[in-house]
């Protein structure tokens, strides 16, 4: 090896040094920088101020199902006084097949994700907001007595609509797993919802999570959001 | 001493190689870290947004329920006031319930086969949930309330059972909805049906007095309760 190539080489190996070091330092300037500081307390502080609302919730909504149990109560003495017998039993029907009231029986639980890994063969492992609703028709098949999905009471004017990762469901926002509870007949359930299309078809071949376990006293909670808001277009025939 | 020299060389050469490869890792890793951190900010901000805006409403049905208690306690002697609150809680289940005849400004919707063509009912319920999710507060399909516990079930002969009734096409949808939702809806479902309009023949009318009427038997929804 001739000097002047030597002196080449140890050229072209201190400059890719050089190059390597410059990259470094802004690296480390980059990881050390005000901004990263900055990054990491937004969203510390996020965290921390939406565990603050979520608690917040919850009391409002300990709360709320407080003063609705309170309103009922006055509500049924008044109609107890006021209306006899016939008109309290039509009351009491009305509510409980608008899905007013708080039920408790036996049935399944059926829960509900995404799939855990993607495998061959697999086309969509996201659960969609129409497999959801085709579940809850499997399982109206089966002539249930009530439905719920993570706790929010299936009426007649549910929607179950995508939300981008999340599905709305009576006007609030829930991310899987989707948890559904069914009072009914825990064998006719089980048999509808195993033996369904969207079972066999969708949900084995894409490895989407489900499971289906009986259980008993499951309580399906009553509506609790605005009822004048969903029946304000309408007007009864008399 | 000039294949040390050369060894030497290559041995600088490698590590230098080395460290380039960490290097460029560390980089991507970094860059990786700070995209992944703006998602989070973003996702979190949403997360946020939403659970105060559910704490809002809860925090307005509380009033309102509040107000209610009030308002019931004040009515207690006022026995007009009592029987006007019976009623009003009376027809508001029973209209969820569907178990009266209501009427109001809606959409008509009529759907036939060209050629003979199946229609699922998993395209009923795609058309039940977007009714839905316009915020429907009544809907029938071929004059079937469609109530909590409505069932969809393909059957023998092409048929749909839709509460314990069979029924055929045409299938005549009928649905009572906020009339600032109607144009939504409407573009909605000529939406759905812009590419099958060859094998099914389609009508959407919009109409100010729709009347659904109350479901046709209670059989199914009684057993239990009593």
């Amino acid at each position: 090896m001739r000097k002047n190539d030597r002196k080449n080489i140890l050229l072209f190996v201190f400059m890719i040094l050089g190059f390597v070091l410059a990259l470094q330092f802004r690296s480390v300037m980059s990881n050390t920088s005000q901004e990263e500081i900055s990054t990491v307390q937004t969203i510390e502080s996020l965290k921390k101020e939406l565990e603050r609302e979520k608690l917040i919730g919850d009391s409002l909504r300990e709360q709320l199902d407080e003063s609705i149990i309170q309103r009922d109560a006055i509500l049924r003495n008044m109609v107890e006084e006021r209306g006899g017998e016939d008109i309290t039993k039509e009351w009491e029907k009305a509510r409980v097949l608008a899905g007013l009231t708080e039920m408790v029986g036996d049935g399944v639980v059926i829960t509900l994700n995404d799939a855990s890994e993607i495998v061959d063969g697999v086309i969509d492992p996201l659960l969609h907001e129409h497999s959801l609703y085709e579940v809850l028709n499997e399982i109206k098949k089966a002539e249930p007595v009530a439905i719920s999905v993570n706790n929010e009471r299936i009426i007649s004017t549910t929607e179950i609509v995508c939300a981008g990762p999340t599905t709305r469901i009576n006007r609030n926002r829930y991310a899987v797993p989707y948890e559904i509870k069914v009072i009914g007949d825990s064998k006719k359930i089980r048999e509808a919802f195993l033996n369904s299309s969207i079972v066999t078809f969708e949900f084995i071949p894409n490895n989407i999570r489900f499971q289906i376990k009986d259980e008993k006293d499951i309580v399906i909670p009553k509506y609790s959001g605005r009822i004048d808001a969903l029946i304000n277009a309408v007007e009864v025939v008399e | 001493m000039n294949v040390i020299r050369v060894f030497t060389m290559t041995l600088i050469c490698l590590l230098i190689g080395t460290m380039i490869s960490w290097q460029y890792k560390s980089i991507d890793n970094n860059n990786r870290l700070v995209t992944s951190q703006t998602t989070s900010i973003h996702a979190l901000q949403e997360e946020l947004i939403e659970q105060q805006r559910i704490n809002e409403e809860l925090e307005k049905r509380l009033k309102e329920i509040n107000r209610e208690i009030d308002d019931y306690a004040y009515a207690k002697d006022d026995m007009e006031k009592v029987d006007k609150t019976i009623k009003k809680e009376m027809r508001e289940a029973q209209i969820l319930a569907g178990l009266v005849d209501v009427k109001g400004k809606g959409v008509e919707i009529v759907i036939d086969s060209i050629y003979g063509f199946m229609f699922y009912e998993y395209k009923l319920l795609d058309i039940i949930n977007q009714l839905r999710a316009w915020e429907a507060q009544a809907i029938s399909v071929n004059g079937e309330r469609i109530t909590v516990l409505t069932e969809f079930e393909w059957t023998e002969g092409n048929r749909c059972k839709i509460n314990g009734n069979y029924y055929t096409m045409p299938y005549v949808i009928k649905a009572i909805l906020p009339p600032e939702n109607i144009d939504y809806l409407v573009y909605m479902i000529e939406d759905m049906f812009e590419l099958v309009t060859r094998y099914y023949d389609i009508d959407i009318q919009v109409k100010e007095e729709i009347i659904i009427p109350k479901i046709k038997s209670e059989g199914a929804l009684l057993k239990y309760v009593y």
